[in-house]
């Protein structure tokens, strides 16, 4: 939810009973205001009855052309229940019933005791109701038409920059070089957002460039005492009193030199292409490229009773050249590597794209996280699952876009470009 | 044949040294940017082995001087940076060939062994081992029989052998040194087996010995006679 919806879903129905609360009030207080007036009039007309019952002994005649109305009765016993009380009216000239106030008391006349009794209709309260009732609803529908407009406009306006912010820090990579450029604003909490949205930035690709030189200088350190064990274990070998004990412990020693050195090399491999070292790129027609390397891997499939079939025509490529031979030495690679005996595999190439598959085990590999470094399938040992994240990392400089998908026990990996 | 070795890390340098002196080479050795710097410009060598980084200075720089002085030996670049750069620089300062850290000393002296033949017969030579002729300008091999039809991954695997003779070349540097290092895997192994082999057959049918001893479980040597050079 927005934030100004969640602000609109407060300040509507608070406003709304607000208003609501304050025509409610408002009514009764002009109706109890009105009321207290008619009760005024009331109470003079029953004064001036009084006085004239008073001077002259007797009640007055009525004749009354005001809607007011005056009532004489004799009684005997003085009236217990006088006072003010509401009463409806009927008017015969309206023909129909209106609401009233009505006084009714006892008056001493002489000897002689009368029950007055004065109603005066509240005609004037009820045509202000309507007009009380309509000018609250006609303000609480502008009203909240004015605010959910201030806060459309306004607010969107005055939170563009927020918006704008955010944009930027969701399409920060720590691999960029650039420096993120937040826009000016002049609301403090904005800019004191942007001011720590860019210092994470700047932090996390400071963090990202250490740790990118550290593990592209633990590479290369690596590689001069690998070349001395490697060196040492080529000689060891060339002695000829070693036994067969010893020359199996060599053996161990000597093939996982070889692996760490390979991982190594890959290793260093994946931080220059993340550092952009491969920047030269150039339009490579790529089924001369693919027939070479077909050539070159016939020998190990031929080996492994792997038949092969492709399906080439003219396609070409923007890429960078060294970076397309080991792509395409990695997924030939792979292809030969998982697959089954008497196996086989398929190259097809296409304008803008290409797919190797092979035929290899019954399950799918996760296409989550096989691209991930270090992904080992499971069976083999050998490999030391580096290969594909290599292959998804020259896609990604190369922008190809790479996917996997197994059917019928065919692995294949589709590029298009 | 003299060779120098300018390397910074003394094992490795006497790794080499100890690898190049079986092989009948008489090894100089160099640690640091002034020594070496010294070396090159008082003695001939048939080839020099020159590491990039030194104290005191880059290798790049040594050739430079090496190429200035009008020197005609050899180099072998070896480098811990597998840096295309730094590989086209080399090459073109005049270094004959690049070899990335960690390298099989075999390879290295293939190399070695390809850059003094390139240098003294001026890419018309032939190496003799034992009863073997190996025209490197041809790729041809020859016995006392006539030629032998060898494959090209045979004629490498050959020539492999003669720059390591009476040496045990493990598997993987001949999978290094015939595929690169990428096609490294295990179905290899077979190959290997397969193409010696073949390799071995094709030189007893030329009547040659046979040369190919298997070494138990790692790999192969060329085994001739000793006086052979």
């Amino acid at each position: 939810m927005k934030l100004i919806s969640r602000y609109n879903r407060y300040i509507i129905p608070t406003l709304t009973t607000l208003f609501v609360i304050c025509i409610v009030t408002s009514y009764f207080l002009i109706k109890n205001v009105l009321q207290h007036e008619l009760d005024e009039i009331i109470l003079r007309t029953k004064s001036r009855i009084e006085k004239y019952a008073d001077s002259s002994g007797r009640m007055p005649s009525i004749n009354s052309f005001s809607d007011q109305q005056i009532k004489f009765e004799k009684i005997t016993v003085p009236l217990k229940d006088s006072g003010f009380s509401s009463t409806t009216q009927f008017i015969p000239e309206q023909n129909k019933s209106h609401i009233s106030r009505k006084l009714v008391c006892s008056m001493p006349v002489k000897n002689e005791l009368y029950k007055v009794t004065i109603t005066e209709p509240l005609e004037g309260t009820r045509h202000l109701t309507i007009l009380i009732v309509k000018i609250a609803v006609f303000s609480i529908f502008f009203t909240l038409l004015l605010l959910l407009l201030i806060n459309r406009l306004l607010l969107s306006k005055l939170w563009s920059s927020f918006y704008n912010s955010l944009d930027l820090i969701s399409h920060f990579k720590v691999k960029s070089p650039d420096v993120l450029q937040f826009p000016e604003s002049s609301i403090d909490e904005f800019i004191l957002m942007n001011s720590h949205f860019k210092m994470a930035a700047e932090n996390a690709a400071r963090d990202y460039q250490n740790l990118k030189l550290f593990s592209e200088n633990a590479s290369h350190e690596i590689q001069t005492p690998l070349a001395i064990i490697r060196s040492k274990l080529d000689l060891l070998i060339q002695d000829e009193g070693l036994t067969e004990r010893q020359s199996d412990l060599v053996l161990g020693a000597y093939s996982s030199v070889s692996k760490l050195s390979r991982i190594q090399q890959s290793l260093l491999l994946l931080t220059k292409i993340d550092n952009r070292q491969f920047a030269d790129n150039s339009q490579i027609n790529l089924a001369p490229e693919i027939n070479s390397k077909i050539e070159e891997f016939k020998e190990l499939w031929q080996n492994k009773g792997i038949t092969h079939s492709a399906e080439i025509q003219e396609s070409e490529i923007q890429c960078n050249k060294q970076l397309m031979e080991i792509l395409l030495n990695n997924l030939l690679s792979n292809a030969t590597r998982h697959n089954i005996h008497n196996g086989l595999i398929k190259i097809k190439l296409k304008k803008r794209m290409l797919e190797i598959s092979n035929t290899g085990a019954e399950q799918p590999l996760d296409a989550e996280r096989l691209f991930s470094r270090f992904y080992k399938g499971a069976v083999h040992g050998e490999n030391n699952g580096l290969g594909l994240s290599i292959v998804k990392e020259i896609c990604e400089v190369s922008a190809i876009n790479i996917t996997y998908d197994c059917q019928n026990k065919m692995h294949s990996f589709t590029m298009n470009w | 044949m003299n060779l120098l070795i300018v390397e910074d890390e003394p094992e490795l340098s006497k790794s080499i040294a100890a690898y190049f002196h079986q092989n009948k080479f008489t090894c100089d050795t160099a640690l640091d940017f002034s020594s070496a710097s010294i070396k090159m410009s008082e003695c001939e060598y048939a080839c020099i082995i020159l590491d990039i980084s030194l104290p005191g200075g880059s290798g790049l720089e040594l050739l430079r001087r090496l190429k200035r002085s009008g020197k005609a030996e050899g180099v072998l670049i070896i480098s811990a940076k597998n840096s295309l750069d730094d590989k086209i620089e080399g090459l073109e300062l005049g270094a004959d060939d690049y070899l990335t850290k960690p390298f099989h000393l075999a390879e290295l002296s293939a190399r070695v062994n390809a850059i003094i033949r390139r240098k003294n017969f001026n890419g018309n030579n032939v190496v003799v081992l034992d009863k073997l002729i190996i025209d490197i300008a041809d790729k041809s091999v020859k016995t006392d029989r006539g030629f032998l039809e060898l494959t090209r991954k045979e004629y490498e695997l050959l020539l492999y052998f003669a720059s390591n003779k009476n040496r045990v070349i493990t598997k993987e540097s001949i999978i290094d040194h015939l595929w690169g290092s990428h096609a490294n895997m295990a179905d290899t192994y077979d190959i290997i087996y397969s193409h010696i082999k073949n390799l071995r057959k094709k030189l007893q049918d030329g009547g040659c010995p046979d040369y190919i001893i298997s070494v138990y479980g790692m790999g192969y040597k060329f085994a001739v006679s000793q006086l052979e050079n």
